[in-house]
């Protein structure tokens, strides 16, 4: 049959002068059916070579012809380079090529092999699909555009052709410019500030098409374009810029077509920053005060020239409101974005989205519990007793995975009162009465919130034991997973880091109970211990009475985190095995006060074991994983600050190590934003510059205000501060490359300094940076990424013994009842009460009194002027304060400091104040003054 | 050509919806409402004032009915069995299938029955309800339907009640929207108005809640469930009169929701046979209701209450609590009226009233302040000791979703109807301030008119049409403001040049073919504009004219370029001002082919008292020429000039 075909077609093509269609659909038939063997397509393409070179025949009909090249070319991809030949000698010769014919090759041409249209070399490429373009065939001009890229046109003629087309009559048209525009943006670096302009202005215009699918592509190229202008306008305007994009978009959520609905929605839970202000309007169907009177430009013709505020107006009460869930659940997304920035507004949002769980479409729903996850993750999930209603009716929901998601967000869920507790515990314990199938997961989040709200397990637990203890008359049945809730719930108090005194209060009997049904509880704490752990942690509970528990709970150092259904949990291996009955006895009596011996002691194994993990987390940033490296900082930094009690002198380990985590929380943001700069929710979360900022002044304090660090620990120390320049000039707008350089230069030389001292190799890290410094190339961002590659975070030891600088500041009896009194003009004095901790004689001390942000006035302390110790110095401080305002009171707000000498550049202000950048020693004081009154 | 809309009813009042609009000569009745308020000649629009003569039908091309409530269908009956009118009447959709159709006979029967009950004089009867919905066209969404030759209408989705929609009506090229009544946030029942963008020149919408902003739905149905909860927890009875159509299901499904999940059994019952037939409709006609509900159709009608059952008279004084919906919403009368009579007087009981009551009925008596007694009328009080709620939730959009509707379409005119006069002008400023849109609020009998756009039927000549199929764009850079980003322009339509030759057809021609047919080698177009100004306005601006006489051009003009210099400078030449093309000249020919006479804003009406200025220039200064025109019309408005 195929070699009936073959010849009969052959014979067509030779005898007929005037084609018909009917050999092409013959030949037709032979390509696209996959069995044809090879030799009868090669047969087919010489037929139609040997026709492409007599094309002279004016009735040969182009199109079929190409048509047919194209198809072998899909079909059988091995004859490629011969269809290119032909395509190519017929792009060259042919020079009255019909449009669409013409359109269709050099999309079958770049489609092979994009180098073959270069081949032509660029000129023609450029030229046939420009003139093709400017053509009068629509179809063509369409197809072409909507793979613009491919051509290799050049850049500049792209953009203009592109935006040229988002004027074209054809809707279709404009959509495929606006399309090329949207990828435009993303490979090409452009320089002219005015096209851009032009472009977003265009696009802007194109919001307001009357085709809906123009009105899609166009809320996209905004969104692209706009984020390019944010970037690149000049710091003054850019929150204005981003604020204007912002409105755009929220201006376009009540358009009437629900793809455009969508569309916004999803651009706006990617877009960047915006004020405060305009997020609260997108709360408030009512136009806000802050917002009324506020206009950005608008569009550049037309009547909306300008853009007001209030288009902000309700945008995400609209999109909850909506009729399709689609656009629901885009909006319940676009919601974490702004939950992050502010506050203020995430408190706002979470009552709509608490409502949104009352939504018939399971899909919303679960978004919905999703966004408000995200919030929870950032901390800015504040649940109050009117949302619980609704929120915990999700946890007994048909549906499994919002069920699921609900017990996500209640293990992050802070509840601040015994009520809420309550509420939670019941809710949970009677899902798990209606979903037994639930019952691991259940259980492990019972016993998290038990350990996370230890006061509140604790208040319950007399209530648990009535209604367990078999002699009351509760029909309660030990099998249950009500009665395992419970157990659960009473075994988690003891592990919690609250307070530990009330622990004697829970009933060992519970424990006992509890031993009985260790298989089951055990198996759904897997993540957290295993069951010898579980076994041992219980029989010893149940039978030590009075003994304050948690003195035997010790973490051990080995114990690893592991990661588990993408959560990171720190395993807390509880060892008691050395613990014999003896032992245990002996050690009681040992331990007078538990309460001041004890917490010092699992303080500092707690101190141990962060450091000897915080590596582990380093690792886990480098991966990307974000939110739970900064979840897991957060829950160790709580777990610590309970440690910490008013003596001064025991806590500076714990201090550091506060502060250290502190460091790496600022650090492994900075470093997420410089690496993992693709996701677009979490680019904008924070300015960058501003976690530099703070990173360098922790580091600093750190430096400064700890005496006595080994060197092992400042060269640690001076390691990060290498890493913080690197970070800061690896970012593509280095705000000032100079100081960052410089300080990079001279923090090198210190450390090579320390590395000579201690005899050890530096660091992988440090000897690329040396490189990278030593090249002098120090323009090429690129280098400074490289070498940030090979940094890891070393484990810290703790080896010398440091103290910490602190000082302490009285007013005595002041505030705004009581103030100061003062003339105007007339310098005042303030007497002050003073106490410096750990300051040695040479430090350098002021007193800052600030009475406005630019208003500012130092005083010198004089250490050598007072008696103590360097342990302690205490004395009376009369600071006077000479700029008095001509008003009737104000507020000076004071502060004490030190210069921080180890800094290299002395840049800083001069003429009677310090020399050197202050580095604060306590908490700032507000002291209020107010004018005397004249008695007549 | 011009559009005009004469208001029959519902012009800055709410009742008896009737608007007729002439639009390129063809005439449309938009509804045909009665008004509920009043019993006398005010209850039905003044149909004299469409034709003296009474002949309807050769005065109205059509009639179309936006909805079925009473007061946009009412007096339809009267309107073709009483009046006379016998053309075509369109409503959405036929029997069973097409709501407006299958439920408006329902609704008006209900009404002829409450007239006829209170004793009134029948103004028709059910036959003529039948013959008169035997005339009826039905449309349906999205649907063009052509009227006649020229006149074509449209109906697209409004919300507001099943079956509900807003007409787009077009006639040649004038095009306008009725909006009829409608909602831009959906309900549990009903979507949210849905239109597509088009180029209008009038839109004519509601605007009963003018200057209200409502809050998120969400909060609303949370307090009322509350309100209600509460009370039939402590035994009391729930009134809540409604509409027989819309609120009643609407809150039926949010009541029967939560009586699911708070497992409640107190019985919830519908009053007349009338509202459980409308859910049987409701149950059939599920495409004109809310994604959700055809989203759960498959599974499960919406419309199948659980907990509802049919009321029963004997038990209006049965002890213990339960939920009654009753007819009709404003307590004007019929059932509603009789159960709120036996219930008001107990504390425990509760009343939740609409978000809108027509002055007049005891719902709005209730409303207004809490009376502790209303009198029914002359000879019979009662004492109201029970709750009221009032219930926001109205199925009319707010003031928001009326300005976002009129954002969206951007027409070139806004018509304010169905509201109250203080609040339609507030509105009517905003839509003037914020959007730039002329906006109306014409009172009834009125009529405002308004220039529709002129077109002319014109041949084109072969080389235009290839060059405008060829793409021509161009990239325009302001040059006054140097930092102003580039625009994108496309030349190909002004390439273009209208050619009349007496005798023959209009015609475009290419630019460059018009010298062929000229048989000219250099031909230039030149514009001519030729304007007054006020000699008040022109001594306010410059006062030196005083001593100027007022025909020495000369320095007339010398003091008025010295006045523009700041923005454009002008060369001064004897008798004229000029730079590049542009000239400027004091125009004594009375006759001047320019001349503008009525130009709208008040200046050029033609008296002796503007001295007239004649300007012409070249293609090229097309945009410095109006600048300089606007500059010299603003000159007394603008201060800093």
């Amino acid at each position: 049959m195929e070699q009936k075909l073959l010849s009969s077609l052959e014979q067509i093509f030779r005898i007929q002068t005037k084609i018909s269609l009917k050999p092409f659909s013959m030949a037709r038939s032979l390509i696209l059916n996959p069995s044809t063997s090879d030799q009868t397509i090669s047969s087919i393409l010489q037929i139609l070579e040997t026709l492409s070179t007599a094309t002279i025949n004016p009735k040969f009909d182009l199109l079929n012809f190409i048509t047919l090249l194209c198809e072998i070319s899909i079909v059988h991809r091995h004859f490629s380079p011969t269809v290119t030949t032909i395509l190519r000698s017929l792009c060259l010769h042919c020079p009255s090529i019909p449009p669409r014919a013409a359109g269709l090759a050099l999309s079958t041409l770049v489609s092979i092999a994009p180098a073959s249209a270069s081949d032509l070399g660029p000129a023609f490429s450029e030229g046939l699909f420009l003139s093709l373009c400017f053509g009068p065939c629509v179809p063509v001009r369409q197809r072409l555009l909507m793979d613009a890229e491919k051509f290799r046109v050049r850049p500049s003629v792209l953009l203009t052709v592109l935006l040229g087309f988002t004027k074209d009559p054809y809707p279709y048209v404009r959509k495929a410019a606006l399309d090329g525009l949207i990828d435009f943006c993303k490979w090409i670096v452009v320089n002219d500030h005015l096209m851009v302009e032009g472009c977003y202005l265009r696009a802007v215009e194109l919001l307001f098409d009357t085709e809906e699918c123009v009105r899609c592509s166009a809320v996209h190229v905004v969104n692209e374009w706009g984020n390019w202008l944010v970037e690149n306008s000049e710091d003054k305007s850019k929150r204005d810029c981003s604020d204007a994009l912002y409105v755009q978009l929220c201006s376009m959520v009540r358009d009437m077509s629900k793809k455009v609905r969508i569309e916004a929605f999803n651009t706006l839970g990617k877009a960047g920053m915006a004020s405060e202000y305009i997020l609260m309007q997108t709360l408030s169907k009512k136009v806000l005060p802050t917002t009324k009177e506020k206009m950005f430009p608008g569009q550049l013709s037309g009547k909306l020239l300008s853009l007001p505020a209030s288009s902000a107006a309700g945008a995400f009460i609209h999109g909850l409101e909506d009729e399709f869930f689609e656009v629901r659940s885009s909006a319940c997304y676009a919601l974490r974005m702004p939950a992050v920035l502010s506050a203020d507004f995430a408190a706002g949002a979470l009552g709509l989205l608490m409502d949104v769980l009352n939504d018939d479409s399971t899909v919303v729903r679960l978004q919905a519990l999703e966004t408000m996850h995200h919030m929870a993750v950032f901390g800015h999930l504040k649940v109050q007793e009117m949302h619980m209603h609704m929120f915990l009716g999700t946890l007994v929901d048909m549906n499994s995975s919002i069920r699921f998601t609900a017990r996500k967000v209640l293990r992050l869920t802070k509840l601040h009162d015994l009520p809420l507790f309550k509420l939670a515990a019941d809710s949970l314990i009677q899902s798990l009465e209606i979903y037994p199938q639930d019952e691991p997961d259940v259980l492990s989040l019972i016993f998290d919130i038990g350990r996370r709200h230890g006061s509140f397990a604790v208040s319950i637990t007399k209530e648990i034991l009535s209604e367990i203890e078999p002699s009351s008359e509760s029909t309660c049945d030990f099998n249950s997973s009500k009665t395992a809730a419970r157990l659960v719930l009473a075994i988690s108090a003891p592990l919690s880091h609250g307070k530990q005194q009330q622990l004697h209060s829970i009933p060992s009997i519970l424990y006992s109970y509890a031993v009985t049904m260790l298989g089951r509880i055990s198996h759904c704490l897997t993540e957290v211990m295993n069951q010898d752990t579980l076994l041992a942690y219980l029989s010893y509970c149940s039978r030590s009475t009075g003994v304050n528990p948690i003195d035997s709970v010790k973490m051990v150092e080995d114990d690893l985190p592991t990661e588990t259904n993408g959560r990171l949990t720190c395993c807390v291996r509880l060892d008691m095995v050395h613990m014999s009955d003896g032992g245990s006895e002996i050690q009681s009596q040992g331990l007078l006060e538990p309460s001041q011996i004890a917490v010092p002691h699992v303080a500092d194994n707690c101190v141990k074991f962060i450091l000897a993990n915080i590596g582990e987390i380093w690792d886990m940033t480098k991966l990307g994983c974000i939110s739970e490296v900064l979840m897991t900082l957060r829950s160790w930094k709580e777990e610590l600050a309970t440690f910490i009690t008013d003596s001064h002198q025991s806590d500076s380990v714990l201090i550091l190590t506060l502060q250290y985590l502190h460091l790496v929380k600022l650090l492994s943001k900075a470093w997420w934003h410089v690496t993992c700069p693709i996701n677009f929710i979490y680019n904008e979360m924070g300015n960058l510059g501003y976690i530099l900022q703070k990173l360098e002044s922790t580091l600093r304090e750190v430096r400064c205000r700890f005496i006595g660090l080994s060197k092992e620990d400042e060269l640690h120390f001076l390691e990060l501060m290498l890493v913080a320049c690197t970070l800061r000039l690896s970012i593509f707008d280095a705000s000032c490359p100079e100081s960052a350089l410089t300080k990079l230069y001279s923090t090198k030389s210190r450390v090579m300094l320390l590395y000579e001292d201690c005899s050890i190799e530096p660091s992988r890290f440090v000897s690329e940076l040396i490189k990278v410094l030593q090249k002098n190339d120090t323009c090429d961002i690129s280098r400074f990424r490289e070498s940030l590659e090979f940094f890891s975070l070393n484990q810290l030891v703790f080896s010398g013994s440091f103290r910490y600088m602190k000082a302490e500041v009285d007013i005595g009896d002041n505030d705004w009842l009581k103030p100061l009194p003062f003339v105007a003009g007339l310098p005042v004095d303030i007497p002050l009460k003073i106490r410096l901790h750990n300051t040695p004689i040479e430090t350098k001390v002021w007193l800052e009194m600030r009475m406005s942000k630019d208003l500012n006035q130092y005083v010198f302390v004089d250490l050598k002027l007072f008696d103590g110790s360097d342990e302690i110095r205490e004395f009376t401080f009369i600071a006077p304060f000479y700029r008095t305002p001509k008003v009737n009171s104000f507020i000076l707000r004071l502060s004490v400091g030190m210069e921080c000498l180890s800094e290299e550049i002395n840049y800083f202000r001069g003429h009677g104040g310090p020399k050197h950048e202050l580095v604060y020693l306590c908490k700032e004081k507000e002291v209020f003054l107010s004018m005397v009154v004249k008695q007549c | 050509m011009a559009i005009e809309c004469l208001v029959l009813g519902a012009g800055q009042e709410v009742g008896k919806s009737c608007v007729v609009v002439s639009i390129n000569g063809k005439r449309i009745m938009f509804d045909c409402g009665m008004h509920m308020g009043y019993a006398d000649h005010r209850r039905y629009p003044d149909f004299s004032l469409i034709s003296k003569s009474g002949d309807f039908d050769d005065a109205l091309s059509c009639v179309i009915i936006t909805h079925f409530h009473l007061d946009h269908i009412g007096a339809l009956p009267y309107f073709t069995e009483v009046c006379g009118y016998n053309g075509p009447i369109y409503m959405t959709l036929t029997f069973l299938q097409y709501p407006t159709k299958a439920l408006a006979p329902l609704m008006l029967e209900d009404y002829r029955k409450v007239m006829v009950g209170r004793g009134e004089e029948e103004q028709f009867t059910y036959e003529n309800i039948l013959d008169c919905m035997k005339k009826v066209t039905a449309v349906d969404l999205k649907q063009t339907v052509q009227v006649d030759k020229d006149l074509q209408i449209r109906a697209y989705y409004a919300g507001h009640v099943l079956g509900a929609a807003m007409f787009y009506a077009s006639m040649g090229d004038a095009a306008m929207v009725y909006t009829g009544d409608y909602n831009m946030t959906p309900d549990r029942h009903l979507g949210a108005a849905q239109i597509d963008r088009m180029q209008l020149d009038v839109l004519i919408t509601e605007s009963t809640y003018a200057t209200t902003i409502r809050d998120s739905k969400y909060a609303r149905e949370r307090e009322f469930l509350k309100a209600v909860h509460k009370c039939v927890a402590n035994g009391g009875k729930v009134l809540i009169p409604t509409f027989a159509l819309g609120r009643a299901q609407e809150l039926c499904i949010l009541l029967d929701d939560y009586w699911e999940r708070m497992n409640l059994k107190v019985p919830i019952y519908f009053s007349a046979g009338l509202t459980m037939q409308a859910n049987l409709y409701y149950k059939v006609l599920i495409n004109w209701t809310s994604q959700k509900v055809k989203d759960t159709y498959a599974t499960r009608n919406a419309f199948d209450f659980k907990n509802v059952h049919s009321f029963d008279r004997s038990l209006l004084d049965a002890p213990g609590p339960c939920v009654l919906f009753a007819t009709p919403g404003m307590i004007s009368g019929g059932f509603s009226l009789e159960v709120f009579k036996h219930w008001a007087p107990s504390e425990a009981n509760l009343i939740t009233l609409p978000g809108y009551c027509v002055a007049g009925t005891v719902g709005h008596k209730l409303m207004s302040g809490k009376p502790t007694k209303v009198d029914l009328d002359k000879d019979t009080q009662i004492d109201v000791r029970c709750q009221i709620h009032q219930l926001s939730f109205s199925p009319h959009t707010d003031a928001k979703g009326i300005m976002d509707l009129v954002k969206f379409l951007s027409p070139k005119h806004v018509v304010l109807v169905h509201g109250e006069k203080p609040k339609m002008d507030l509105l009517k400023a905003r839509i003037k301030s914020e959007l730039g849109i002329q906006c109306y609020d014409p009172a009834n009998t009125e009529t405002v008119s308004f220039p529709s756009t002129q077109f002319v039927k014109a041949d084109a000549s072969n080389t235009f049409i290839r060059s405008s199929l060829t793409p021509n764009f161009k990239f325009l850079k302001d040059e006054v403001k140097a930092m102003a980003p580039l625009e994108v322009c496309d030349e190909r339509v002004t390439e273009g040049i209208l050619a009349m030759e007496k005798g023959q057809k209009v015609k475009i021609l290419h630019q460059d073919e018009l010298l062929t047919m000229l048989g000219t080698e250099k031909a230039e177009v030149e514009f001519g504009y030729c304007f007054a100004l006020h000699i008040c306005s022109l001594k306010r601006v410059l006062p030196a004219i005083e001593e100027i006489s007022v025909f020495d051009e000369n320095l007339l003009l010398s003091v008025l370029n010295m006045k523009l210099s700041n923005e454009v400078g002008m060369q001064d030449r004897v008798g004229s001002l000029e730079v590049n093309s542009f000239r400027l000249s004091i125009c004594k020919n009375d006759k001047c082919p320019h001349r503008r006479n009525g130009d709208g804003d008040g200046n050029g009406d033609g008296s002796s008292e503007g001295i007239y200025f004649c300007c012409n220039w070249s293609n090229l200064d097309m945009k410095l020429a109006w600048r300089v025109i606007s500059l010299l019309k603003n000159m007394d408005s603008g201060v800093d000039l």
